[in-house]
């Protein structure tokens, strides 16, 4: 069993499986205004103590006094422990007047009087410009690794390296963990993410994890893609109502407990109606159901509800609304996982999956999240419904190129059709998972009472 | 207050001797087990401090033979877990490396009986 370090960013130590292993030599990495600096002082400052104290040794890429002057605007930077339990110094001008052998020597008068916990050398990948020759900076690291391992100390090394160094510089043979900061990019959006790319003497998440830079300095969320799971959980065999009578009949009796229903459509027909029906029965019976939009915010669909005679304010009812701009997928469902734990909620709505499809760049990734959440979902009993657009306004050519309609347990169409001069509404459940249904496709309408369904339509009826 | 010091790493050994120095015993480096059995036969010493990786695994056997010869406290160390090997070799204590200083100087304290300037305040 490896000790572990904690960062002071629970995310971050998930996606390391627990942290990063006690006593090693860790690489940050990554492009200027990534957050090495920070992330590496979040260690310090979470970690120091007066027995067990931090330095933080800036060499020659940024001035002391400025790493100082924007770190203590954070909220981790506590100046109490200035001088007691964290140290800074420059060795820059050790560097520049003795060389490399020169800042062995500093450090390891250094470690004799701090008897440092953490270590902080930033940046690293300034020494190498001191080095005569690549034999030289391997003779250095060597001493310095020697030295750092012959005592209990967690050390960072910080520095700009470029992706393809990795393979290359001998300071990535070195190091027991490799983290690396960048940022993707695509159109106008960007994203910050994290990798671990080595992790010695212990598993971790792999994949990109994206993190966000703010006054609590770094936080993570990791990727949500949890692998499969064989152990047992109460699985309950229980039936619960959509909400509208009809469809539960169609439905063989309503849903499965704990199942996930996608309702697919084009815009306009009724899904997210459809979606708050489930919501508003489970809260007749009882339940909470959380309501997670990125469409209209709580003003604007509580002026929905109204006309539906529901309301935000009925007891039971949960909102979770965030803005699809920005939006970080994992963030998002970290949040969500957090309000269903805090509000006990049996019901979920998900309005809708192509925001979130919107905030991920990767379809099998998608693919992953939805799995995950979906199964996170199950094993806790809580029932899905999510609504997903369609393209096509009258008749649903393909329902294979929305991605996650095979992971739904249940799957819903509603459709526009043609009738002469005016366009009705229709309702197929396309897919039940553990259980019968009716394949009829069912005319309904929108009114003050909600989803009202109207008989089977006419043989003569174009169901295209 | 001579304690002798097996160990195999350099850099190990210079933080250990500082630490202990700083204390007021009076240290005497040895990076091979060979060497620290002369010392032993020869010398008197108040403490034996041995890496049981010394000379590719040696310090068992260091240990053993220094029980054998002597009553001497023997501060076993090592990056792997070996207390009760080397507990039953006759060490006195085992401390698992990288060593914190402050626990390896209290152990060594705890070893020897009482630090170094007790005893030559005693002896004065």
């Amino acid at each position: 069993m490896i000790d572990r370090l904690a960062s002071g960013s629970d995310g971050l130590d998930t996606a390391l499986c627990g942290g990063l292993p006690l006593n090693s030599i860790t690489l940050v990495v990554g492009s200027p205004g990534t957050g090495k600096t920070i992330l590496a002082q979040q260690y310090l400052f979470h970690n120091a103590s007066v027995d067990r104290p931090a330095l933080y040794l800036s060499t020659v890429s940024e001035p002391l006094e400025k790493i100082l002057r924007y770190g203590q605007s954070l909220d981790y930077f506590d100046s109490s422990a200035l001088g007691s339990a964290v140290f800074y110094e420059d060795i820059g001008q050790t560097l520049n007047n003795s060389g490399l052998p020169g800042v062995l020597e500093h450090i390891t008068e250094l470690i004799k009087q701090r008897r440092p916990g953490l270590m902080v050398i930033d940046s690293f990948r300034a020494l190498q410009v001191y080095a005569s020759d690549t034999g030289a900076f391997r003779r250095f690291l060597h001493g310095l690794a020697g030295r750092l391992s012959a005592m209990p100390i967690n050390s960072f090394w910080v520095g700009e390296y470029e992706s393809a160094e990795v393979s290359d510089a001998p300071e990535f043979a070195v190091a027991d963990a490799i983290v690396a900061l960048s940022t993707d990019r695509t159109a106008e959006r960007e994203l910050r993410v994290l990798q671990v790319v080595k992790l010695r003497g212990s598993g971790f998440q792999p994949g990109k994890h994206t993190y966000r830079l703010s006054q609590r300095g770094i936080t993570v969320f990791p990727r949500l893609a949890d692998s499969s799971d064989a152990s047992s959980y109460g699985q309950m065999s229980e039936r619960v109502s959509s909400g509208v009578a009809p469809l539960d009949t169609m439905l063989s009796d309503g849903l499965w407990r704990g199942s996930s229903t996608m309702i697919a459509g084009p815009s306009g027909v009724g899904k997210t109606l459809l979606a708050l029906h489930f919501a508003f029965a489970g809260v007749q019976r009882g339940e909470v159901s959380l309501i997670a939009t990125l469409q209209e915010n709580p003003i604007q669909l509580e002026r929905i509800l109204r006309s539906f005679s529901w309301s935000l304010q009925d007891a039971g009812i949960e909102l979770m609304y965030r803005s699809p701009v920005d939006l970080y997928l994992d963030e998002w469902v970290y949040d969500l996982l957090d309000r269903l734990k805090q509000t006990g909620a049996t019901r979920l709505v998900i309005d809708s999956l192509g925001e979130l499809r919107s905030a991920c760049t990767d379809e099998l990734r998608f693919r992953e999240f939805i799995y995950s959440l979906l199964q996170r979902c199950t094993r806790e009993n809580i029932s899905v419904t999510m609504t997903q657009e369609v393209p096509d306004l009258f008749g649903i050519g393909r329902l294979s190129e929305i991605g996650t309609s095979h992971l739904s347990d249940n799957v819903i169409v509603l459709q526009f059709l043609h009738d002469e001069s005016k366009v009705k509404r229709a309702i197929t459940v396309l897919k039940t998972r553990g259980s019968d249904h009716d394949q009829h496709v069912r005319q309904f309408d929108i009114t003050s009472e909600g989803v009202v369904f109207g008989g089977q339509f006419a043989s003569s009826q174009d169901l295209r | 207050m001579s304690v002798l010091l097996a160990e195999r790493d350099p850099y190990a050994a210079e933080f250990v001797d500082y630490f202990l120095r700083t204390e007021g015993y009076a240290v005497r480096i040895v990076l091979h087990a060979a060497e620290a059995r002369q010392i032993i036969e020869n010398e008197p010493l108040t403490l034996v401090v041995v890496d049981l990786m010394i000379s590719g695994g040696d310090g068992l056997a260091l240990c053993r033979a220094t029980r054998e010869r002597a009553s001497i406290p023997i501060l076993a160390v090592s990056a792997v877990d070996s207390r009760d090997e080397a507990l039953e070799c006759g060490a006195d204590a085992f401390l698992q490396k990288p060593l914190d200083p402050l626990q390896f100087v209290s152990t060594a304290r705890d070893l020897i009986g009482t630090s170094a300037y007790l005893r030559r305040g005693e002896q004065s």
